[in-house]
């Protein structure tokens, strides 16, 4: 948002005319817009560090300032392809329908037979364009006082050996940034420092790349290490390997955490999916094929709904997931209810009948929703607060999308718990698992049992379907993806036990996601099958068992 | 007419994805003398129907052009279209049975390496002929099978060339990460004996594999990031997963934070379908090869585009009118030099059209004057390196000067 509202008060101030630049000024503009126009990456990537350090060659603020939001302007251009130059190398920047001299920023026209043509951004340009539009950011922002982007932050993390070493002077002087950006510019400097022959200026630098452990400064440690020659103080060489051990130890136990959580993070995938089919086939023993198409509705209902804000309520939008919430589990619960009146209530007594019927329903769903949506992934809105993650030890990055999917599959099974354990219709339900006639005989509905089950199945694999919607593809035939799985999980967790089910879903995850570093994505999937098969073998039951009168 | 035909389809689409393989629907009915059938396997189903799906309305497009303009020898072509389902042995049952039952002269088909073996044998049985529109592993060289587009040596050393060059960024380190079948697998190991060729050692590369349909990268892309940050030089990843694993890959990344200017992405089976549905915001300056870009500028591009536009809005296919990708100018290319082909054989029987084949070209949409060789069935094209725009497509990066021959055999596998 910063770098959109810079981006317009550059224009802004173009349209002013207050642009002052002297005779030397342009000079050095003009060669930066020269190199940028080359595109050739060497001469483009030494134009934008020409230009980072163009912004702080003045000491003046209203210069600063000035030359700042003119950088901006043009690596913003650079990067939208806005940025067209002229065969001779002068540059233009393109708007709605007018033309505005790079260097100047003024309104301009060009022969309509001089052609223009945008700067290829090659590989190594980009990088570059990044990291100096980062640190000119908060150039900017140190003068004007305004926040600076997530973006910019995180370039400044991910590249800190590139950052222009003027503007960082510039910036570590400056009193006024928040704690956040010194901590990230005290970083950088530690790169730069560690070259640096003073012992405290090394250690300083240590200290700093020991408490940001990472891969990336292990790497620039171990180089140093490498460097350093026989000669060196014996304290050097000490405080570096020191140094590399504990940063070593941290990823290691960020590495074991990484795998911890993605573990979670699948498990609480498969628990989603699979709790709705513990219902519907644990609890009632219908044998639904169809329930992986129930995820998929669930997921097209949250997107309608998507779409619906996106046109009606725009400022819901970034809620849209929580909005979504009742509609998809009603919803979905609703067409499961009508398949169960329609299809399945005729075939309680022949299992093998209902296997065949929720097939042919599960065909009929996905290609019901190809007809009406077509057959290419959904695009869904990510709102701001699950973008990206948060780095917490060593290389451990915990992405919230993942935390979230995480955290709502907690709040489902304590619902789902509470529904079936502390209710009126969860003793219904489990009355009539345990001997339907003799539930009917003490006055329980148990057709309407039966409806209410169903549609709470369904419900629950619609809210699956809503929050898979953020990480998975979403497209007809999705479902298809999930019902093996689902399968898996509820018959390894035992037939009718949710806590079985939890369970299940947390070892077939966490052992999958485990086994994967070590021997690979496809050797997981069979040792994991293999196990399941074994378990099987000694508790046909499933884990959990539930005593029912047969 | 276009309800009657509009419940056709999707009765077909029904009935195809059912357990009833040996389904068949015809798009113009029954048969009759005056016709001549040529056959699609494609799926429409399974986990490769997303971008798959498409290249049968492809052929039935090329087809209509083909009777508009008089058909065939005075024939008019009727398109026979099966759904395989994404199961490989099922190509080759419905392979046999559009070549016996349905007597077809052509086949136009397959996606996945793994399904084109399935169906070789099935063609080279029976005297069939099978033109298969993907760029490949190579390897291969079977006399009933058209290699519509290109093996490794003329699309992905070209565009690696490039990544390893001083423009590209000097790459110097690779994480290959592929779907676990033959296509990846052979082309990693003609990459790995290209390192080889350059000097690059064992440590500065890692490969892995994942399942068809595959979803979770949350691991793989831990390491990749943990890859990426040791020592040795600039990283990139070459992407060889298929199908619905390469948004899910592209979910993950961008979910992860990996920017192109981090470390870029080569993804040799990415396709402009595939960005359907992802924020290509974070993904811009990934890049792709192919043999063909949307973006390019040429009269038979802008024709085919609008022509394809046109057809999905008058057949109420559920497919995207402004998205043409390289494997559907390459059916739509296969029907056509089917036909030169057979005008030239003066007959439909395969022995005489593949006698015809030696020198047959096409003005392909990618702007090159494709053409054929009679020594083996490759067709020469032209390649292209797309880097992801805004836009969910490709800006076109690099191309090639000419059409390189293709080399069935590579010398680094």
């Amino acid at each position: 948002m910063t770098f959109l509202r810079t981006y317009l008060l550059s224009v802004l101030l173009a349209i002013a005319g207050s642009v002052s630049a002297d005779g030397q000024d342009r000079q050095d503009t003009s060669a930066i817009v020269g190199g940028l126009c080359s595109s050739k990456p060497t001469q483009m990537n030494q134009a934008l560090n020409a230009l980072g350090s163009f912004t702080v060659e003045s000491s003046d603020p209203l210069v600063i300032e000035n030359n700042a939001r003119w950088a901006l302007w043009i690596i913003s251009a650079l990067t939208k392809k806005q940025l067209v130059c002229s065969p001779t190398g002068s540059g233009f920047v393109k708007g709605e329908d007018e033309l505005r001299d790079a260097v100047t920023r003024e309104l301009t026209k060009v022969d309509e037979n001089v052609k223009l043509k945008a700067p290829f951004l090659h590989l190594p340009v980009r990088p570059t364009a990044e990291i100096i539009a980062a640190t000119t950011e908060m150039i900017l922002a140190s003068v004007t006082n305004d926040a600076v982007s997530d973006k910019s932050l995180e370039s400044l993390d991910k590249k800190p050996e590139q950052v222009n070493s003027r503007q960082l002077s510039y910036l570590l002087k400056q009193s006024n940034l928040p704690g956040r950006q010194v901590k990230q510019l005290e970083l950088v400097e530690a790169y730069q420092l560690l070259r640096s022959e003073d012992l405290t200026d090394y250690s300083t630098a240590l200290a700093v790349l020991r408490e940001n452990a990472s891969r990336k400064s292990l790497t620039a440690l171990i180089e140093i290490q490498s460097s350093l020659s026989p000669e060196a103080s014996g304290s050097k060489v000490e405080m570096t390997s020191n140094a590399i051990n504990a940063i070593e130890t941290e990823l290691q136990i960020g590495q074991f955490l990484s795998v911890l959580y993605s573990g979670l993070s699948y498990s609480s995938i498969l628990f989603l999916a699979a709790i709705g089919l513990a219902i519907v086939f644990g609890l009632m023993g219908v044998i639904n094929l169809a329930q992986g198409e129930f995820i998929m509705i669930g997921a097209y209902i949250t997107f309608v709904i998507q779409e619906l804000l996106a046109s009606f309520a725009y400022g819901l939008m970034p809620f849209y997931l929580l909005i979504s919430i009742p509609f998809v589990f009603v919803l979905t619960g609703g067409i499961g209810a009508a398949i169960e009146y329609s299809v399945i209530r005729h075939l309680y007594t022949r299992p093998l009948m209902t296997l065949l019927a929720t097939w042919g329903v599960s065909i009929f769903l996905v290609n019901a929703v190809r007809v009406l949506f077509g057959t290419q992934n959904l695009e869904f809105y990510v709102p701001h607060y699950l973008v990206g993650g948060v780095t917490l030890f060593g290389d451990f990055l915990v992405t919230w999308n993942r935390l979230a999917t995480i955290g709502f599959a907690v709040l489902v099974l304590l619902l789902t718990w509470i529904l079936v354990n502390k209710t009126r219709f969860g003793v219904n339900v489990r009355a009539v698992t345990e001997n339907r006639n003799m539930a009917g005989a003490i006055g329980i509905d148990t057709r309407k049992v039966d409806v209410l089950s169903f549609a709470l199945g369904s419900g629950l694999a619609g809210l699956a379907g809503l929050a898979l919607s953020t990480i998975y593809n979403v497209n007809p035939t999705m479902g298809t993806n999930f019902i093996v799985d689902a399968f898996m999980v509820v018959v390894l967790g035992g037939v009718g036990s949710i806590w079985g089910t939890l369970l299940a879903a947390l070892l077939v995850g966490i052992v999958n996601v485990a086994i994967e570093p070590v021997y690979g994505a496809v050797a997981a999937k069979v040792i994991v099958m293999t196990l399941i098969i074994v378990v099987i073998q000694f508790r046909p039951e499933g884990l959990f068992s539930l005593k029912v009168r047969k | 007419m276009i309800n009657r035909r509009k419940f056709l389809q999707a009765s077909g689409l029904l009935a195809g994805s059912s357990l009833a393989p040996a389904f068949l629907s015809s798009t113009f009915g029954a048969g009759h003398s005056g016709t001549q059938k040529v056959g699609c396997l494609f799926s429409s189903s399974g986990a490769m129907a997303n971008v798959e799906g498409r290249l049968n309305s492809v052929v039935e497009m090329a087809v209509a052009e083909l009777n508009a303009a008089g058909g065939v020898l005075g024939k008019t072509i009727e398109t026979v279209i099966t759904d395989p389902a994404s199961d490989w042995p099922l190509y080759a049952q419905n392979g046999r049975q559009l070549l016996l039952q349905e007597q077809c002269k052509a086949l136009f088909g397959c996606w996945t390496s793994v399904s084109r073996k399935s169906v070789l044998p099935v063609v080279e049985q029976n005297d069939g002929l099978l033109y298969y529109p993907l760029h490949f592993e190579g390897e291969e060289n079977s006399n009933s099978v058209v290699y519509m587009n290109s093996p490794p040596a003329s699309s992905v050393l070209p565009a690696l060339e490039y990544m390893m060059s001083e423009d590209g960024g000097s790459a110097s380190r690779f994480y290959m990460v592929g779907s676990d079948y033959v296509w990846p697998r052979t082309i990693n190991k003609i990459n790995k004996g290209y390192f080889a060729s350059k000097g690059i050692t064992e440590e500065s590369y890692r490969e892995t594999y994942v399942p068809f349909g595959f979803s979770n990268f949350q691991n793989i892309i831990n390491d990749i990031r943990d890859f990426a940050n040791q020592p040795g030089g600039k990283p990139i990843i070459i992407l060889t997963v298929v199908g619905n694993s390469i948004p899910a890959f592209f979910k993950e990344i961008i979910n992860q934070g990996i920017l192109a200017s981090d470390i870029p992405i080569l993804g040799l089976d990415v396709l402009e379908a595939d960005l359907e549905g992802l924020d290509t915001s974070s993904l811009v300056g990934h890049l792709n090869c192919w043999a063909y870009l949307q973006n390019v500028e040429n009269a038979e591009n802008t024709k085919i585009k609008s022509a394809w536009s046109q057809f999905v809005s008058a057949n109420g296919l559920p497919y995207s009118p402004d998205v043409m990708i390289d494997p559907m100018v390459s059916a739509y290319d296969g029907v056509h030099m089917w036909a030169k082909a057979v005008e030239r054989a003066g007959t439909f029987e395969v022995p005489a059209v593949k006698e015809a084949f030696d020198g047959i070209t096409f003005n392909c949409p990618s702007g090159y004057e494709i053409s054929m060789s009679g020594e083996n069935n490759y067709v020469a094209r032209g390649v292209f390196i797309g880097s992801v725009n805004e836009n969910q497509g490709f800006d076109i990066l690099w191309q090639s000067d000419d059409t390189p021959t293709p080399v069935p055999y590579s010398p680094y596998a």
